[in-house]
């Protein structure tokens, strides 16, 4: 999974595990930019009645870096507050939602937002310069039970898109998970089942099953304008310019100490204390070992250079050769020499630096040399015209790595950098194999992605259990 | 001992060390609700306070999300004296 459930504390504490992230330049307006985090991973519709939600008791963030030092310098905070509108009864709804104020919805959310300036005066350093609550009462739609409960959906979502001052749109609400993976076969020995023939242990091939289908997520989208978020809010024109990249990441945390009441009830205490954060897809999930996890986790982007080996030697590249005997002799013939001569700085370059000018003509995302994991997305590319699910290694420099737009095929890119395909752009003597750059898990999403923001796909009814 | 009397007895050693606390933290919170006689209003936000070092004496003090830590050798000696107190009422 990009990040559901990807280390052993988080996966106990499902409100605060952030799942994805997305950042990229908006195709309808491209003076906007699209930041979109998710929570909450495999929300089954049907959960009822207690459906998911937000957690009160959470700190939601979105932070932006725009001068290369992995650390904040834009914070959009989010924190909601939950509401029962008639104590008296087990449901969450008494009748048909048809609006966001309907009487007949008993439990509902509303949030706020909040932006932070944050400046640096040194290493250790941050000296908060401004903090302004953009709104503090927006209403988060009900969740999508069922043709009686929430009739007309699509109506009651959009009513939830909120747009602030200064050209910002705001939206916080259940979404249809869009991440797709066959974690089912991947997690069963790191098995493709179109090249499952070829496995060590090999099984009849067959198409891919999307392991996230009929699923739901918790999604915070924000489209706000490029000059909001870079460096001394230039407007970002020029993609060699250092100023048009942005690194991007999302954080959940919680406060170090909670009581738990005799009434069932709980209230916390102290700071608030990171316990979940996500940049590029599947960096927690595939190369951070397991016993690391939780630490990564609560560790801050600029201090990831303690990780820096997992990246220039990965596990799952090691791995591709044993589970695929004889599908990759050039990477098993690169295998064969002492790992300190054989550094993936191709991966730490599209996972953890950006990319540098001069690799790919006309291309850069470079935020520095510090390892750190933020999507970095160079806000002066213009959105593409005929988008590659392949992103950058389809040949379109709009997609992921640069940003990560919804349809971007993260698995299939990074199985197939991994593999080697991208192994050539710093070591040239390198040819990939053939297979490199076929690898896929055969997954797509069930339904389409929406056109216009919050971009993510209506959520699925509990009623029409759409994981058949 | 019965379970309602440990559980009496237990939230009577939380109140002490949570009115120690109090002490400690009154003196260096900023940001946080402090009345004119420069006690914290602690209605609406719970206070805690924990023993991070015993060793050290230090103690931090977490209200709302304001948090401090102090260095105060004889609040956590009386803290440590009343954990004592608690786990031979729960041991026993």
């Amino acid at each position: 999974m990009s990040s559901h459930r990807e280390a052993p504390e988080i996966s106990k504490d499902p409100v605060a595990d952030n799942t994805d992230v997305y950042a990229f330049v908006d195709p309808n307006d491209p003076t906007k930019v699209n930041l979109i985090a998710n929570y909450i991973p495999f929300e089954e519709p049907a959960g009822g009645p207690n459906f998911f939600q937000f957690g009160d008791d959470v700190l939601y963030e979105i932070k932006i870096d725009n001068d290369g030092d992995a650390r904040a310098d834009v914070v959009y905070q989010f924190r909601f507050k939950t509401r029962i509108t008639n104590p008296a009864t087990f449901l969450y709804n008494t009748g048909p939602i048809t609006s966001l104020t309907d009487p007949a919805w008993n439990l509902r959310q509303k949030y706020s937002v909040t932006r932070i300036s944050v400046g640096h005066n040194d290493e250790d350093d941050e000296d908060e310069r401004e903090r302004r609550v953009l709104d503090a009462d927006l209403a988060s739609p009900p969740v999508r039970i069922g043709p009686r409960s929430t009739p007309d959906y699509p109506a009651l979502a959009n009513a939830a898109i909120h747009s602030l001052n200064g050209g910002v749109k705001v939206f916080a609400g259940q979404r249809d998970e869009g991440f797709f993976v066959d974690v089912g076969s991947i997690f069963d020995l790191g098995a493709l089942r179109p090249f499952q023939n070829l496995h060590l242990l090999p099984l009849p091939p067959m198409a891919g099953k999307d392991g996230t289908k009929g699923f739901n997520v918790h999604t915070i989208a924000l489209q706000v304008p490029k000059t909001e978020l870079t460096r001394g809010n230039s407007v970002p024109l020029d993609v060699l310019d250092s100023k048009s990249v942005i690194g991007v990441w999302a954080t959940a945390s919680r406060q170090r100490g909670k009581m738990h009441g005799d009434d069932g009830g709980s209230s916390s205490a102290g700071s608030w204390v990171q316990v979940s954060r996500l940049g590029n897809p599947l960096i927690n999930e595939v190369i951070i070992p397991m016993s690391k996890k939780d630490g990564w986790n609560g560790r801050e982007p600029r201090r990831d250079a303690d990780f820096a080996a997992y990246y220039r030697d990965p596990e799952l590249q090691n791995l591709l050769p044993i589970l695929y005997p004889g599908v990759f002799p050039n990477l098993a013939a690169l295998l064969t020499q002492p790992a300190s001569s054989r550094s993936r700085d191709d991966l730490v370059a599209i996972l953890a630096t950006g990319i540098p000018k001069g690799v790919i003509p006309g291309f850069q995302n470079f935020t520095g040399p510090r390892i750190a994991d933020m999507l970095r997305l160079n806000l002066a590319i213009p959105p593409a015209s005929t988008p590659s699910q392949f992103g950058l290694l389809g040949g379109d420099t709009a997609g992921f790595p640069n940003g990560r737009r919804v349809a971007d095929n993260v698995v299939a890119i990074e199985l197939r950098a991994v593999a080697g395909v991208t192994l050539p752009l710093v070591r040239p003597s390198f040819s990939a194999d053939g297979a490199a750059s076929l690898l896929t898990d055969g997954t797509s999403n069930e339904q389409p992605y929406l056109p216009v923001f919050p971009y993510l796909a209506h959520p699925h009814e509990g009623y029409e259990h759409s994981h058949d | 001992m019965t379970r309602n009397s440990r559980r009496t007895l237990l939230k009577s050693a939380a109140a002490g060390a949570a009115a120690i606390g109090l002490v400690g933290a009154a003196r260096g919170l900023t940001g946080a609700t402090v009345s004119a006689k420069g006690s914290i209003e602690t209605s609406s936000a719970p206070l805690v306070a924990y023993v991070s070092d015993a060793r050290k004496g230090e103690i931090v003090v977490m209200v709302g999300t304001h948090e401090i830590v102090r260095r105060d050798a004889a609040l956590v000696a009386r803290l440590v004296a009343i954990a004592k107190e608690a786990s031979d009422v729960v041991a026993s």
